[in-house]
């Protein structure tokens, strides 16, 4: 069993701490683990995202790389709507997409006076992605900033939002309960709300 | 499911072995050194490498190393190599193009030999994410003579820094072991292992091998040869050579972080019974005895390597040596620059074995049986480059602004490394550390009076590589208006002091050097300093010294607000600033071209300020042409 995941946004939105808990929940149930950071826009407010690939296989004999391999990313969790078209061909057609309603036109884009991706494009690009095969579509549409500022009076939760959304759908068995035993009460909290309400299923 | 094992840990000084820490690579560095008992550790940070120190520098165990943050890597290696001599084990950090500065010393200290245990640690950057420039630093090693090492996972990070301080005190000479920033920033997790004690030094020893002169020099040279012979004779011993596979098709040589992407690839591409895979950690000097059997075994021969092959380089000498020669492939299936990854090592491989890739992938697709259709991407907008610009609040934001409006399109600005290097880069060179000032000396003795030249130099880089040539431009009097960017801390890699440092990251005052008595020290006689932040006054200051002629220095100086802001207290009042709808023109001075992130438009095409980004600098009010932007207080 191999299950790759794609957190991904712009600095400043907890990308690297979504992605930290799910390592050590992973290592916590005793699955292995590769992959990497890219933390190159951290506090300049750019591009960051993280690749955790966990497997039950022993790495010695069957190695991951760092990267996923083209579509075989089953999560992919973009807490920037747009930045998570970055990896749409590594998408698995059967997998599962989070989509904060929240795009950050990047500077360059605004000074060019460029025209940038709307949400509305963003989820039909989604939708493209994971309903092959004739399945149901899997993207999970949410405003993660929104809910935690109503919920909790604190937008960063919304990682956490998006994250129990994303792992209610898909997740290793064991993952969930290792992660959630080490969260704060409110942690906690934005995680459930997450993971019980998905957003919207489009 | 998978059985759970003893609780992890995150602290990488962790005193308990067989514990799995997750960490990056530059952490598993820094665990392997810690577990060594290194007495020393020396850098001038630089990403993708920072870490490993910064990890080094936050233990409170009283293991914890000297941790010494060195002006250049020139002074770092140094002073890790005297540490070394007095018998003391010693490690120094520095990034690819770091190394350069410290070439000097490098070209030495193979001949000299070291005593205790020293290790170079050099993160490197195929791809230049994080770097002004690439190139395959492995290169190195044949002209200093310095046995090379190339971890290929994490836990081999961890396990090579750990056995390359026995290594180096039993030959006699420093390891570098060289980690690529997609290694530096990987994640995984590793085993511990057994704290050493630390290893503090013992004592100086007089060694007629240290005066590395005519022919004593040549003397030691011929030592180092022979002592190269013996480490490449080690690599079995050592267990430093991996062969996975017997198949008789083709021998793949690679190393470092690639075997694990060549691994997954023959699995997924189906060819894995086809060949076999070598691997040395220790590709310098390469075990090429060890080779023989596998390269007669195997019709032909492909490297897989990044940047400039040096794998194939050096074992090609070898080949030559041999009755047969192999067909040899490398630079021809993988690009000889910017990153290689999985993806391009699946393309060479396919193209090399004439597999269908389209085919293997989908056959890979076990976990999602059942679904045959592949989305077409070609639909899918492109998103374009994010670029990382000023934080908000960033002094540099205002600055570039007004001195951007002072400078017409044929005007020259030099550009150094640092954060005012991030975009909208302005500039008009950005090579190397210190080449600001230094490259714009030149520019203008050829365009003197002809063009308006501006150079820039942060206050970390100026003492760095920069006093040398502020002295020298200040002799010459060199027609160029310097700015001095001090915003007191080496800002890009994470806030490490520098001797200018006038205050530690709580807001404590510290002894440090004043920037304004250096200057006149160096023989600058004109200099002022401005706030970024004060719009009006920097207009005046522009046009008064823009004017003149000759050598003149403008410090401008606010620290990085993301350290000011965090002194600022959690509650209470703050000054923060609105944007009034109905003044705004929309006229984009503050939203494209000022371009602070703070400022956002609405879903509506409104503009507004928003709260939780704002850092209060107030640049925005005092630019925008309308009055639209306001100072107001909110209770937090």
């Amino acid at each position: 069993m191999i299950f790759n995941v794609v957190i991904t946004g712009i600095g400043g939105q907890g990308v690297i701490t979504a992605a930290g808990l799910l390592r050590f929940a992973a290592i916590t149930a005793g699955y292995r683990l590769t992959g990497a950071d890219n933390r190159g826009g951290a506090q300049r407010l750019g591009h960051v995202s993280a690749v955790i690939r966990i497997t039950d296989d022993d790495c010695e004999i069957r190695p991951l790389a760092p990267e996923i391999p083209k579509q075989n990313c089953d999560l992919l969790i973009s807490l920037e709507a747009s930045e998570g078209l970055r990896f749409a061909d590594l998408i698995n057609p059967g997998g599962t997409i989070v989509m904060n309603r929240r795009i950050t036109i990047p500077t360059n884009i605004r000074r060019a006076r460029l025209p940038y991706p709307t949400l509305a494009q963003c989820l039909i690009a989604y939708e493209a992605l994971v309903s092959g095969g004739g399945r149901t579509s899997k993207v999970i549409e949410l405003d993660a900033d929104g809910m935690a500022s109503d919920a909790f009076r604190k937008p960063i939760l919304g990682n956490l939002i998006a994250l129990g959304a994303g792992l209610s759908r898909s997740a290793p068995p064991g993952i969930v309960e290792r992660l959630t035993s080490r969260l704060s009460e409110e942690e906690r909290a934005a995680f459930d709300l997450g993971f019980s309400k998905q957003g919207t299923l489009t | 499911m998978p059985r759970p094992e003893a609780s992890p840990t995150l602290s990488p000084f962790d005193p308990v072995p067989g514990r799995r820490l997750i960490v990056t690579g530059a952490g598993a560095a820094a665990r392997g050194a810690f577990e060594a008992g290194i007495g020393l550790v020396t850098t001038y940070p630089g990403s993708p490498i920072t870490e490993t120190f910064e990890i080094l520098a936050s233990s409170e165990n009283t293991a914890r190393p000297i941790c010494s943050l060195s002006l250049n890597e020139h002074v770092a290696f140094h002073k890790a190599m005297g540490f070394s001599l007095a018998g003391g084990r010693s490690l120094i950090t520095m990034k690819h193009v770091g190394f350069n500065v410290a070439a000097d010393p490098a070209h030495y200290i193979g001949y000299t030999g070291v005593k205790g245990g020293m290790v170079i640690l050099v993160g490197t950057d195929p791809g230049a994410q994080c770097s002004t420039g690439e190139y395959d630093f492995r290169f190195y090693a044949l002209h200093t003579h310095l046995p090379l090492v190339e971890p290929t996972s994490g836990q081999q990070i961890l396990d090579c820094m750990r056995h390359a301080f026995e290594w180096s005190e039993a030959d006699g000479v420093p390891y570098v072991i060289a980690v690529p920033a997609g290694a530096c920033y990987g994640i995984e997790g590793v085993v511990t292992g057994m704290i050493e004690p630390k290893h503090a030094g013992t004592s100086f020893t007089e060694s007629k091998t240290l005066t590395n002169v005519g022919r004593r020099a040549v003397e030691n040279h011929r030592k180092l040869l022979e002592r190269l012979e013996k480490i490449r004779r080690e690599a079995e011993i050592r267990n430093l050579v991996q062969v996975f596979g017997n198949g008789r098709e083709a021998l793949i040589i690679t190393s470092g972080i690639h075997l694990s992407r060549v691994r997954e690839a023959a699995n997924i591409l189906g060819i894995a019974e086809r060949l076999r895979i070598f691997c040395s950690t220790v590709t310098h000097p390469f075990p090429t005895d060890l080779l023989k059997t596998h390269v007669e075994a195997c019709s032909r021969l492909i490297f897989v390597e990044d940047l400039g092959g040096f794998l194939e380089t050096v074992i090609s000498r070898y080949l030559l040596s041999l009755t047969r020669s192999p067909h040899v492939q490398g630079k021809d299936l993988f690009p000889a620059y910017g990153n290689l990854d999985l993806d391009m090592i699946m393309k060479g491989l396919a193209n090399a074995f004439s597999v269908n890739i389209r085919k293997s992938c989908d056959e890979s697709h076990t976990e999602t049986a059942g679904i045959t259709a592949v989305p077409d991407i070609s639909k899918i907008p492109e998103i374009p480059e994010r670029e990382g610009t000023f934080c908000p609040g960033c002094g540099y934001r205002g600055f570039f602004h007004i001195l951007t409006e002072f400078l017409g399109p044929d005007d020259i600005m030099g550009g150094d490394i640092g954060c005012s290097s991030l975009p909208p880069h302005f500039s008009s060179w950005l090579t190397c550390m210190n080449s600001g000032t230094a490259i714009a000396a030149g520019v203008s003795l050829a365009l003197a009076g002809r063009r308006q030249i501006v150079s820039m130099i942060g206050d970390s880089t100026l003492l760095h590589s920069g006093l040398q040539t502020l002295i020298e431009a200040a002799a010459d009097d060199s027609d160029q208006v310097c700015f001095i960017l001090y915003n007191h801390w080496t800002a890009m890699t994470g806030h490490q002091a520098t001797p200018a440092t006038p205050r530690t990251a709580e807001g404590v005052s510290r002894p440090h050097i004043d920037i304004k008595s250096l200057l006149t020290v160096l023989g600058v006689k004109r200099f002022d300093t401005i706030d970024p932040w004060r719009i009006s006054g920097l207009r005046v200051l522009l046009k008064r010294v823009l004017h003149e002629r000759g050598f003149r220095v403008v410090i401008v100086e606010r620290e990085c607000t993301l350290l000011s802001n965090r002194r600022r207290p959690a509650s209470g009042w703050h000054r923060t600033y609105r944007l009034e709808p109905e003044r705004c023109h929309e006229c984009g001075m503050c939203y494209e071209r000022l371009s602070c992130p703070a400022i956002v438009k609405n879903a509506d095409g409104v503009l507004a300020i928003e709260n939780g980004l704002c850092a209060h600098c107030g640049v925005c009010e005092q630019i925008c042409p309308n009055g639209a932007i306001q100072e107001i207080q909110i209770r937090k």
